[in-house]
């Protein structure tokens, strides 16, 4: 049975008519959860195309949990996880794919930096993606969903003491980039 | 909850600008639900299908190498020799040996009919015999099938 927290909002309570291992129902879940889904994802891996691609990685890995899905967890929180881990698996191998044109970088002067890129380096998805993904996580279920730190720390499977120190550190970071940023 | 600043209200409110202005169009069907429809819906037809195929196929074959719609015709070998054109096995297979046995004993053989056993034997001639081995083509193709005393036996 599902635990009666707001973590899947009030939209949402129809989630909770979820069966465990039903095909149909995990295709109702995908129609309704996947915006949401692509929109977390944006948050952490800085792009609507990837996250994209990460939501249907992430579904497709929860296809095949969701015969394990336990209703302890609400639906949209375990759903969450799965695609917080994914994403974090994302930025992990965009940061092995980026490094041999790093490695080439080295030493040698930075190109000038492009109009369009200079714009949406000033977007705040794109100081999200420069932070790690499980900040950048955080902050996106607090200040676009409004989750709490207890939800949080359901959904992405760590305590709430956790939730709070990731909040905080990020919140620091992006204060101190986006200030300095709109000041120069 | 905790007070927000004026820097968390401030990127609150961007980030849910940035988010909403996405245009987000949930794909038809996830590769994956596709991929476990057809585990239990077309993963099960298409066995079915290709194997009734295979059935319509051996049937319409079967028919027009025989010229009969009766099954029954269609597991008999005879049928199926008769069309393709191959001559007929020997039903008796005593017959085999008997053309690996000395070559001595052959002429014995040929020259059985013509003995003072079978002449003495019955009232038929020679040409009665061959008349009538004509007409069993069994018979005289083996000639370990004859019997010994004659064929009016």
């Amino acid at each position: 049975m599902l635990a009666p927290t707001s973590v899947d909002g009030p939209e949402q309570a129809g989630l909770n008519a979820y069966v465990r291992g039903s095909p149909a129902d995990f295709e109702r879940l995908y129609r309704v959860s996947f915006p949401r889904v692509v929109r977390t994802l944006a948050g952490i891996v800085g792009s609507q195309a990837a996250a994209e691609d990460c939501a249907q990685e992430a579904f497709t890995r929860a296809l095949r949990s969701w015969p394990q899905w336990h209703g302890e967890v609400p639906v949209e929180a375990w759903l969450h996880r799965i695609a917080v881990n994914t994403a974090i698996s994302y930025r992990r191998r965009e940061q092995i794919r980026a490094l041999p044109s790093l490695l080439r970088r080295l030493g040698a002067p930075a190109p000038d930096p492009d109009p369009v890129d200079y714009a949406h380096s000033h977007s705040v998805l794109a100081e999200l993606r420069r932070l790690p993904p499980k900040q950048s996580a955080a902050l996106v279920l607090r200040y676009y969903y409004g989750y709490t730190n207890r939800e949080i720390a359901a959904a992405v499977g760590v305590s709430e003491r956790t939730v709070g120190q990731r909040i905080a550190n990020a919140l620091a970071i992006l204060r101190q980039r986006i200030e300095v940023g709109e000041a120069g | 909850m905790q007070a927000e600043s004026g820097f968390e209200q401030n990127f609150g409110r961007r980030l849910r600008d940035e988010l909403d202005a996405m245009e987000i169009k949930v794909p038809l069907n996830l590769p994956a639900l596709r991929g476990r429809r057809s585990w239990f819906g077309y993963g099960l037809v298409r066995p079915l299908v290709l194997a009734t195929a295979a059935t319509i196929a051996i049937m319409v074959m079967a028919s027009a190498v025989t010229g009969s719609t009766n099954p029954g015709v269609w597991i008999k070998p005879s049928a199926w020799i008769r069309t393709i054109g191959i001559a007929a096995p020997s039903p008796t297979p005593k017959a085999e040996p008997k053309e690996n046995s000395s070559p001595s004993s052959e002429p014995e053989k040929s020259a059985q009919p013509n003995s003072p056993e079978h002449e003495s034997g019955g009232t038929s001639t020679p040409s009665d015999y061959q008349g009538k081995s004509n007409q069993s083509d069994d018979r005289s193709a083996t000639p370990a099938a004859l019997p010994p005393g004659g064929h009016d036996d």
